[in-house]
């Protein structure tokens, strides 16, 4: 039996990065994900340095990050990246440059020069202000929670904070009825919404960063119910980090955890799954 | 008598070429979007399907997924003039979609079992079955809790998540994505030969139905276009639908619609007893025909009637082979708001 280091380390790729699978590829998403899993790690020195690397390398001229180095379009894998580069000591000026890349993407509703100007129009509205996975499109819980995440923490512009904030409230608008959130969808046709452990999970590690008050015990309460519904090891992972950051447990997701580890040190032989399965076993994001 | 200034002849003439020319005017401001001449390419194109052969669509009786569903299906293949799939690479897309509802709303795991078996048959030579979910991050636990992992172990079939593959920007086609040039695909997608679509038989409360076409949507990554595939909707769910088709390698269509579902699908539907299998080369003609024994209108189903209209496929002329269509026709409940 490998452990998941083992696993982790074997399937880096030379230049630094980590595909979702072992000899795929590098992807900024799964590479950012192993990084916060290793990084406290002293067999994985060497591979968290080569892979903080990788990311900087992949960075595009605009500031922001596309799938990997030959992706131009910068999107929702920006916040992932500097999730991660916040971990190291980074090289400001990538880390700058990919804070405003991210603080100034646009909308559906609101464009990147407008943000610019704060010429910020629709002030009811907090769906034009928060984020989308793509510039130009409409708004997601999941690259809202992972900008916050991005963002928190670090000195914003005027223009960031108020998207900060209306993450915030649109975290609170967008809550399903029994706690915790799903992907953003008020749900077709009056059908009854039911959170997802993954997004419930990354809104709460981003709420727990920059206003823990905005979380209630319904959203704690929906993330136990729904951490083992749909059977994946990632809900079950994300789940169990999602209570643990908040003080809670869960014995059966842990053992679930263990059980279902593969010989090879992986889960489901996914890199990304298996980073997240590495921070709830010890706890932390 | 006064002399008039302008003959009638004249008069005719210059009134026509003012027809002519408004009329023009009037179709370039109406087709500005798409482009004019697009536009006629397109329409010109779907005006040809008129004298090109028809398309084969194989229809055949099944009540349960219990019956011998190779043998329907072998069946079907031989009489519908499928293509040769000797030594080819081959990837098959169910439905598989998180309803929480149980499983009505997948592909049924034995009619992907059975299209395995006669793809071996065929001489095929290698097999994957693949779907990217477009809402939860994990389609593996999907293909788990529905039953079709534990058949494509039996078949020794690899299942792939495509929202984790590898991915390849490829040229888009034919003009249907106004502001793509690229469109980014699972590298599984790419290489293979011929996708084979086996959608469930249901309605869709935004595009009418979902049948071989709208099930293409899974090979969209959501490692690149995010959970939902917001991409699919900024550029419009219909074009999205035809032009992703075109984009593609070339795509066979089997439906189950042995269990189909109506109201309000794709997920929240109600089970309808319809025993039907359908399969045929031409997706177009399969997704009209079978919409057809729904009792859909193809005016229900925009990116259809779109695709027949500009010859993306062969919608104008279509033969059925095996059971007669009259004795599969059902009304399935429209979505509400449709």
């Amino acid at each position: 039996m490998f452990s998941s280091i083992d696993y982790l380390t074997s399937a880096q790729n030379e230049a630094g990065g980590w595909g979702y699978s072992a000899g795929q590829k590098s992807v900024v998403e799964p590479t950012a994900a192993v990084l916060l899993a290793i990084r406290d790690e002293e067999k994985a020195i060497d591979s968290f340095d080569k892979g903080i690397s990788w990311l900087l390398s992949s960075q595009n001229q605009d500031g922001g990050w596309g799938i990997h180095e030959n992706d131009p379009q910068s999107g929702w894998h920006t916040a992932w990246a500097l999730i991660a580069l916040k971990k190291s000591k980074l090289r400001i000026d990538s880390f700058i440059r990919g804070i405003e890349w991210l603080s100034f993407v646009s909308t559906n509703l609101i464009t990147e020069a407008e943000f610019k100007d704060q010429n910020l129009s629709f002030s009811d509205n907090v769906w034009a202000r928060v984020w989308p996975w793509l510039p130009g499109q409409g708004s997601w819980i999941e690259p809202t929670a992972l900008a916050v995440l991005a963002l928190e923490g670090s000195v914003l512009s005027s223009v960031a904070s108020i998207r900060m904030n209306a993450a915030i409230e649109y975290f609170r608008k967008n809550r399903t009825p029994v706690g915790g959130w799903d992907f953003g969808n008020a749900g077709p046709y009056e059908t009854i919404v039911l959170p997802h452990a993954y997004r419930t999970s990354l809104v709460l590690l981003a709420l727990s960063k920059v206003n823990p008050n905005e979380i209630i015990p319904e959203d704690l309460s929906a993330l136990s119910s729904e951490i083992n519904q749909d059977l994946s090891i990632l809900s079950v992972s994300s789940g169990l980090l999602g209570l643990r950051t908040m003080g809670k447990d869960n014995v059966d997701a842990y053992a679930q955890i263990v059980d279902n580890q593969l010989p090879n040190g992986s889960w489901n032989n996914n890199t990304f799954f298996t980073a997240w399965a590495m921070m709830a076993q010890r706890g932390y994001f | 008598m006064s002399k008039q200034l302008i003959s009638r002849r004249a008069f005719i003439r210059i009134a026509l070429l003012g027809g002519i020319g408004a009329g023009l005017t009037y179709i370039q401001q109406k087709t500005f979007d798409s482009g004019t001449l697009k536009f006629y390419r397109w329409m010109i194109r779907g005006q040809f399907q008129r004298v090109k052969p028809p398309a084969i669509v194989g229809l055949a009786k099944c009540s349960s997924y219990s019956d011998d569903l190779v043998s329907k299906l072998r069946d079907l293949w031989d009489i519908s003039e499928m293509p040769d799939l000797r030594d080819k690479n081959i990837l098959i897309k169910p439905n598989l979609i998180n309803s929480g509802t149980g499983n009505l709303a997948h592909t049924h795991p034995l009619v992907v079992g059975a299209a395995i078996e006669l793809l071996k048959e065929l001489g095929v030579k290698k097999i994957v079955v693949a779907e990217g979910s477009g809402f939860l991050r994990d389609t593996y636990s999907i293909a788990k809790s529905s039953g079709l992992l534990d058949v494509l172990d039996s078949h020794d079939v690899p299942f792939i998540d495509l929202n984790y593959d590898e991915l390849i920007p490829i040229k888009t086609k034919d003009g249907w994505f106004l502001e793509l040039d690229n469109l980014w695909l699972p590298r599984h997608v790419c290489e293979a030969d011929f996708i084979i679509s086996i959608p469930k038989l249901k309605t869709h409360h935004w595009t009418g139905v979902t049948l071989s076409l709208k099930n293409l949507l899974g090979t969209v990554p959501g490692s690149r276009y995010g959970w939902p595939k917001n991409i699919v909707h900024m550029n419009g769910i219909n074009p999205f639908i035809i032009g992703l088709y075109q984009s593609l390698p070339p795509v066979i269509s089997i439906i189950d619609g042995i269990i189909g579902m109506e109201g309000n699908g794709p997920l929240y539907g109600e089970p309808v007893n319809h025993g039907l299998l359908a399969i045929g080369s031409d997706p177009i003609a399969v997704d009209l025909t079978c919409a057809k024994l729904m009792g859909i209108t193809i005016d229900k189903i925009v990116y259809l009637s779109w695709a027949v209209w500009a010859g993306v496929g062969q919608g104008k002329r279509i033969e059925t082979r095996g059971v007669s269509p009259d004795q599969l026709q059902k009304q399935y409940k429209i979505p509400p708001k449709l």
